[in-house]
């Protein structure tokens, strides 16, 4: 089985709410790219019902825009985007990384690469 | 009955680096305060600077502290006025695994910040991080006393 602990590169991007929680994680040995980062919100995106989506519309775009903007994101992190108007006030999208770093640009990814094998 | 004022403290906090940093030193003050008077050492868990050294200054969180014999953590985010639209304090719970074996049992208060809702969520850090009270009966007090955007509108 795959050992997940000791990646070294661990996060994860969260949906939450009373009635929801879904979520999809990363874990591995180089830091999650930028592209890898939004591919993984288009994918929790589609676990979510179109109402859970709704409920969070404003706050997935807050989370792109940061993933985008960002030059990477070194753990410990965690940032709560909540629905503020929702009566759940657990209803919100959670952003962490747990352990190394994440949303970083794939040319850094490979000159840490090139870096290392050289 | 006369309607009592409400001031919002620091209200343009994430307009100027020298007031956030200011507020942040203020919450810091407070909760380590809360930490000595009950022989409790607390200590941030959060991040606060990117992989460049820039700190943010988002307020989200303005600030977090772990009592890490528990391992029940707190992280405020604080919002503008005009991000909320009214006054509000509201918080909800969850589990961090920065450790996958021990993950941290999380208080995350969100707030618009007044005097009223600086010492309500003093009084909520105290009951979850120094009295250490369980999270049902947490989030009832929660329930009990927040005050939700909408309810205030």
């Amino acid at each position: 089985m795959e050992d997940k602990e000791n990646k070294k590169h661990r996060g994860r991007l969260q949906a939450q709410s009373k009635d929801t929680e879904k979520s999809v994680n990363w874990a591995q040995d180089e830091p999650l790219s930028k592209e890898d980062g939004l591919n993984l919100l288009g994918e929790l995106k589609s676990k979510l019902t179109k109402k859970e989506y709704e409920e969070r519309e404003k706050q997935f775009k807050k989370v792109e825009r940061l993933i985008k903007n960002s030059q990477g994101i070194d753990a410990h992190y965690a940032r709560s985007f909540r629905n503020i108007k929702s009566k759940d006030k657990s209803t919100r999208l959670d952003v962490e990384v747990h352990s190394g770093t994440a949303f970083v640009c794939i040319l850094v990814i490979l000159a840490i690469l090139f870096y290392l094998f050289k | 009955m006369e309607e009592k004022e409400i001031i919002i403290l620091y209200p343009d906090f994430l307009e100027d680096e020298e007031i956030y940093d200011q507020l942040e030193a203020s919450w810091n003050e407070a909760i380590m305060a809360l930490g000595e008077e009950h022989e409790i050492s607390l200590a941030p868990y959060i991040n606060q600077f990117d992989a460049e050294g820039n700190k943010y200054r988002e307020a989200n969180p303005i600030i977090s502290a772990l009592e890490q014999s528990a391992n029940r953590g707190v992280r405020i985010i604080q919002y503008t006025v005009e991000e909320a639209q009214e006054l509000f304090i509201s918080a909800f719970f969850n589990e961090l695994p920065l450790d996958e074996d021990n993950p941290i049992q999380e208080m995350v208060i969100d707030l618009v910040l007044s005097e009223e809702t600086k010492l309500k969520a003093l009084e909520w850090i105290k009951l979850w991080l120094i009295d250490q009270i369980e999270q049902e009966e947490m989030d009832e007090i929660i329930e009990e006393e927040m005050e939700l955007a909408e309810e205030a509108a």
